[in-house]
């Protein structure tokens, strides 16, 4: 066996840790098996592009089944879940937060130009700070 | 005359048309039982190359498959070496054979229907 087929299948461990845990230990070492045949086979008759085709093949399997079998895990939806909501909650506030500060230069600035009559908590009126 | 399509249970309908993964994998083994390589390499085969299937597509299938009890795994016992003893070897259930059936009379009506419509050349047989 070359070194680059054994890198690969060495490399191809650490990409079944993508699967789930109990889907790994059923089928985690025959699939390291058949990725082998699959890279040995294809080095002797394809060489480089056929390892490379393999590999395409084996990392667009981790978005197209790793991921989606992962996310059918109860505890990843919940953590993936609770995630989403957290982001959406202090997106929310930050949102608001930002809104605030923009009103207060409104008042400050744009507002002085185009409310020069408004009074501030200060006592003072915008059309004094344009003085 | 009850068709293949008949003969299905109910609960198994759903299942067809069957999914290209699925029809593969049952076509290949329907020759007799495989380790998941041979599976792979037959598929490639009898589609012509057309499609392709990784381990991670293979394998989750296989324990759909298994978990439908259209295969089941066989009592093969391995090679000598550490490599063959990690192969398992699976082959198709009688429910198997009968959705595999009732799948290719799906598609038999298909392509005589498409002929009555002339979409298709008539083949000479």
């Amino acid at each position: 066996m070359t070194s680059a087929v054994r890198v690969s299948c060495g490399l191809y461990k650490m990409v079944l840790l993508t699967y789930p845990r109990d889907f790994r230990l059923r089928f985690g070492s025959e699939m390291a098996t058949t990725f082998s045949d699959q890279i040995c086979a294809e080095w002797k008759h394809n060489g480089l592009p056929g390892v490379a085709r393999v590999w395409r093949s084996a990392v667009g399997e981790v978005l197209s089944v790793a991921v989606p079998l992962r996310l059918r895990s109860p505890i990843v939806i919940a953590t993936s879940l609770s995630l989403l909501l957290s982001t959406a909650l202090f997106m929310t506030v930050f949102h608001a937060m930002t809104h605030v500060c923009n009103g207060e230069q409104f008042t400050d600035s744009a507002g002085a130009r185009r409310f020069p009559n408004l009074t501030r908590c200060d006592g003072l009126s915008a059309r004094d700070d344009m003085r | 005359m009850p068709t293949a399509a008949n003969r299905v249970p109910d609960d198994m309908q759903h299942l067809l048309p069957l999914t290209p993964a699925v029809f593969f994998i049952l076509f290949a083994l329907a020759d007799g039982e495989k380790h998941g390589y041979a599976i792979m390499q037959s598929v490639s085969r009898i589609s012509d190359n057309q499609f392709r299937m990784g381990p991670g597509t293979l394998y989750t299938t296989i324990q759909r498959l298994l978990d439908l009890d259209l295969i089941e795994e066989t009592e093969s016992a391995g090679g000598q070496s550490d490599h063959e003893n990690r192969r398992r070897y699976y082959k198709l259930t009688r429910t198997g054979k009968t959705i595999l059936a009732a799948d290719i009379s799906r598609m038999e009506s298909v392509v005589r229907l498409a002929r009555e419509k002339k979409l298709v050349p008539k083949t000479s047989e």
